[in-house]
């Protein structure tokens, strides 16, 4: 019986309090090339929300979306927008988070398969691997809570794919803690011949040795076929990514982070990291921190998964899982889904709450925030919830609804790519496809 | 893309797995059947049916199976394998990222540590229960930053007077080189091309340029501990469309099949002497491995995700009606499975038939009041225990596998109908139709579980699929949701009256033993087990070549109850095992 070999407690027991004084406080030296780089954060919520009574398609901030009513003046209400059901049934509901980035159902497959599209790619992948580049990490995955084990499937669980494989999330907060703060930290340049030296030698190691691996990588992909050939650039955007993390002497443009004193960026506690409300809010400073230090300048938290049996109990909801609460609607899952997005509700406003250039950190950022189905008690798609919140630099009206009149959610990536700088081509389901809404 | 397609049952049902024929046909919003299910039985001679290829085929069945050395002892030069397997169409070519079990015990071997390294590294995806599917497997930006991190660390404490000694009057140089041919030979799991070995020798020649012939050995492994001809396995052969695998695949082939790691020396040498290609090397070699004592935990490794029992660590139960399940009861039954899976296969006969109707199981202090046996008075000691009597019968009846498909509070009887289709009869149920509610019943302090759902399968749109899970479900209503043994809930008697349909083993029955004696019968149930076993080898989804070999191997081992181990060895025995269509 394989049981974790690590476990979760012990490993934030071994990141103590004190651990969190010895982090280095660092941004990224690259960010030079922008002085307000743009960001693309994804928020997902699943279970949907349910329309207004009696407006046909339209979602109003009462209710399930409440949370966010505070925010309304930085936010783009999409009313009659939709996700039209696909050759895999996407309009089950059960599973179709994967379409959400993706604007593709799919083909048909048994529940619990993995078998990814060849290729595939979530918009905010094709959006990082563009201006990733600039940053330590390309993009982050946040996630706060999973129970599957047999239904990570391209029809389940996942919403980020790239090269036609899904992206995981990292779960547990110490993982991504260590991941975003425990990098060699960029001391001063020795001043003494042999430290310097050492820290030159071991730069040119480690080079070298991604740089073996990035051809022994490439020579794999001489060997297989194209599915896989793209899969294995996943593996070479990793050993890219560890590139930027070395060091070159004194920290400097070789890459990798530096130290801006009195940055507000730093290490967040991590909660006990044993409940979901800790491990959501661990996340959640998590991401905040890793745009705020621009660390990556695309980012998604997934809160759970689609059919997540999870039990709100937290909220004192200990008669049904979140699951079997969209099928029995009541009073509960409202409490349930307010949640959910009182929690990505805390994202937008921290990025509102930080001042950058003439505004805010807000601003200069493009939040997409969507659920897979739009009334859970149905698991309907016609109409599903889809706010973007944030300027994304001065070129997004927020404040207002717009009336998609039946349009697929999916053309709706094609604007984000254009406002991000980014267009689209050859993506999505060209079934769905028709163009980009006009926003204006 | 027109309108979505939702296959019925009966179409589902229709596969060639399934000789009996069905009527019944999920309703509701069901539209033109899909041709998922309706290939035309392929160009290749059929493998089903009858194997006709020989009545002489040594059904291993008894004789060598307790000690699978001693079956294999005559296979040699000039033996007849002990299977005929007609060839099919094979599966695609593969890259296999190795799962974190197999990876951190190659990693354990390689370097002789005295336990597999700990440093994390993100759950494997799992598909279809199984953690081993290459389609779910890649190496993206958080695993791969891990590997580096676990490759710094594992060859910064590394005991390079060990694994490259080297000691005058020989020189430096000559000891890098010969360091970098034989542990990169173990690594790659193959010689080292000439290409790869002039860069880690490069990589040498750079860190010793400023630092000692330690420290090079060190770079060198550091990068060998993340190589991608480390991380992934190839089946891949080379030439055309039709592939041959090469020996040193195969032998990995083998290798991670039977022991979850990288050829041992022998296999290595087998490879090398390139006597890896017949049925009769094959199977000795198979015999070999499984007689070694780490084919145990990797046969358990294999029947725990098929029976979906091998992870409890997510699994949460109310804590106010089962206080005791998360300290100590939960680590409890996983011992208790892996004592009975280990006792079935290397103390009993090793058969799926025995897997599924064995009468004891083993009992500690803490799990006697859910079995409903005395204490035994051991403590912690695991006690085996005759349980035929309290309704239990092998795997089905486990209480982690009931728990595991339980809800928090209560059984779960549409779960419990749905393991037994799809994992133990093969057959799987599509989805619910679009667009039907379907309100679980809130739970009810007067009705029983089966009450509650009762209604749910009264309903037109939801009966047709339900009638395939529900009866089966709650014929296993004596277990809760911890599977504690109960005959009353809720004040009132538990009904576990079930009924099979669909089946070679069709029939109404009572309560969990009753189901599980009739399935160890069934022939679908051995099919599928060689299903199973074909998922967990070739590490993806069955193919038509899968589906006719379990008609073949259930005609050779069938008879004596399907043992497991011999299943394995007649895997590999397939054509299919040693070659595979590229796909480009």
């Amino acid at each position: 019986m394989s049981r974790s070999l690590i476990k979760r407690r012990s490993l934030l027991k071994g990141l103590g309090a004190a651990s969190f004084l010895a982090v280095p406080v660092f941004r990224a030296s690259l960010a030079e090339a922008q002085a307000t780089p743009l960001r693309l954060i994804v928020l997902y919520f699943p279970g949907g929300a349910m329309m207004t009574k009696g407006s046909q398609g339209m979602f109003s901030y009462d209710k399930m979306l409440a949370p966010l009513a505070p925010l309304s003046s930085d936010i783009l209400l999409f009313e009659n927008i939709v996700e039209p059901p696909g050759p895999g049934g996407s309009d089950l509901g059960h599973g179709s988070e994967s379409t959400i980035l993706t604007g593709n159902a799919g083909p048909e497959q048994p529940e619990g398969v993995v078998i990814v599209p060849a290729g595939l790619t979530s918009f905010d992948q094709v959006v990082a691997q563009n201006i990733g580049k600039n940053t330590r990490f390309a993009s982050l995955q946040f996630g706060v809570f999973s129970d599957t084990a047999d239904c990570n499937g391209f029809k389940s669980s996942r919403i980020v794919y790239s090269n036609g494989a899904s992206v995981p999330n990292v779960l547990d907060p110490a993982i991504m803690f260590s991941r975003l703060f425990n990098g060699a930290p960029p001391g001063p340049a020795p001043s003494d011949a042999d430290a310097l030296a050492k820290q030159q030698a071991l730069a040119a190691k480690r080079q070298s040795i991604l740089d073996l691996l990035k051809g022994q990588v490439t020579d794999i992909q001489g060997l297989v076929g194209s599915a896989e050939k793209l899969r294995l650039e996943e593996h070479l955007g990793s050993l890219r990514e560890l590139e930027k993390s070395i060091m070159s002497p004194g920290g400097g443009a070789g890459g990798g982070v530096v130290a801006v004193p009195g940055a507000s960026c730093g290490a967040p506690s991590l909660g006990s990291g044993t409940d979901v409300p800790a491990v959501s809010a661990a996340m959640n400073e998590l991401l905040y921190q890793s745009i705020n230090c621009d660390a990556t300048r695309v980012a998604s938290l997934q809160m759970l998964h689609s059919g997540a049996e999870l039990y709100f109990s937290w909220l004192g909801l200990n008669s049904l899982g979140h699951h079997p609460m969209q099928h029995a609607p009541g009073p509960d899952f409202v409490v349930a889904q307010n949640w959910l997005l009182a929690q990505l509700a805390v994202v937008i406003k921290r990025l509102k709450d930080t001042p950058e250039g003439s505004g805010s950190m807000l601003d200069n950022s493009l939040v997409f925030l969507s659920s897979e189905m739009g009334d859970g008690s149905v698991h309907l798609n016609h109409p599903v919830p889809v706010l973007l919140a944030g300027k994304a630099g001065g070129q997004l009206r927020t404040g207002r609804t717009f009336n998609a009149n039946g349009n697929n959610r999916a053309n709706l990536a094609l604007n984000i790519g254009n406002l991000m700088g980014v267009p689209l081509t050859n993506w999505g389901d060209p079934a769905w496809i028709t163009g980009p809404l006009d926003l204006s | 893309m027109d309108k979505p397609r939702y296959r019925t049952c009966t179409q589902l049902f229709g596969s060639t797995l399934l000789p009996v024929a069905l009527s019944l046909a999920c309703t509701g919003s069901v539209d033109s059947p899909t041709s998922r299910n309706q290939r035309p039985n392929s160009d290749n001679a059929p493998l089903g049916g009858n194997n006709g290829s020989g009545g002489s085929v040594g059904t291993p069945g008894t004789g060598g199976v307790g000690n699978p050395a001693v079956g294999g002892a005559s296979p040699g030069t000039g033996a007849q394998p002990s299977f005929v397997i007609p060839a099919g169409a094979p599966g695609p070519t593969a890259l296999r990222r190795l799962t974190n079990d197999e990876y951190r015990t190659t990693v354990q071997d390689l370097l002789g540590l005295a336990a597999p390294p700990a440093d994390p590294l993100l759950p494997d995806t799992r598909s279809l229960g199984y953690s081993n599917f290459s389609s779910a497997l890649t190496v993206s930006a958080v695993i791969g930053s891990q590997y580096a991190t676990m490759a710094t660390r594992l060859a910064g404490e590394a005991a390079i007077s060990t694994l490259a000694p080297c000691v005058a009057p020989a020189a430096e140089a000559d000891c890098a080189s010969a360091f970098i041919d034989a542990f990169g030979k173990q690594v790659h799991r193959q010689p080292l091309s000439a290409k790869d070995n002039g860069a880690y020798r490069a990589l040498y020649d750079l860190v010793r340029t400023t630092d000692t012939y330690e420290a090079g050995i060190r770079g060198v492994l550091e990068a060998m501990l993340q190589s991608p001809a480390l991380l992934y396995r190839m089946e891949y052969g080379a030439g055309a469309a039709a592939r041959t695998l090469s020996p040193y695949e195969v032998a990995s082939e083998l290798s991670y099949l039977f022991s979850g790691s990288l050829p041992d020396t022998e296999l290595m040498q087998a490879a090398d002497a390139n006597a890896l290609s017949t049925p009769v090397q094959i199977e000795a070699q198979a015999r070999r491995l499984l007689a070694l004592p780490r084919a145990q935990a990797n046969v358990g490794k294999f029947l725990e995700q098929w029976f979906l029992v091998s992870d409890m660590s997510g699994l949460l139960k109310d804590a106010n009606l089962f206080p005791a399940f998360a300290s100590a009861e939960k680590s409890a039954m996983e011992a208790s499975t892996d004592r009975f899976v280990a006792s079935v296969m290397w103390e009993g006969d090793g058969t799926v038939k025995t897997l599924l109707s064995a009468p004891f199981a083993f009992v500690n202090s803490s799990l006697a009041p859910i079995y409903g046996v005395p204490d035994p008075g051991m403590g912690d000691t695991f006690v085996k225990t005759d349980v035929s009597s309290v309704g239990r019968a092998g795997m089905l009846t486990l209480p982690s596998l009931l728990a595991l498909q339980a809800k928090e509070d209560e059984s779960a009887p549409v779960k419990r109908g749905k393991f037994v289709r799809t994992r133990m009869l093969c057959q799987p149920l599509p989805p619910p139709p679009p667009n039907v509610k379907i309100d679980p019943p809130a739970p009810d302090p007067n009705l029983t579980t089966r009450e509650r759902f009762a209604a749910h399968s009264a309903s037109p749109a939801c009966s047709g699929c339900h009638s395939m899970m529900d009866p089966i479900g709650f014929g296993l209503e004596a277990y809760d949701a911890i599977g504690t043994y109960r005959t009353v809930e809720n004040g009132r008697p538990v009904d576990s009256n079930g009924e099979l349909t669909g089946t070679d083993v069709d029939g109404k029955f009572t309560g969990g033993v009753e189901l599980a004696t009739r399935l160890s019968t069934s022939a679908l149930v051995r099919q599928c087990a060689a299903i199973q076993a074909a998922r967990y080898t070739y590490g993806r989804q069955e193919i038509e070549t899968d589906t006719q070999l379990a008609a073949v191997l259930d005609t050779q081992l069938g008879a004596s109850g399907m043992d497991v181990r011999e299943l394995l060895v007649a895997i590999t025995q397939s054509a299919s095992f040693t070659t595979r269509t590229f796909v480009p």
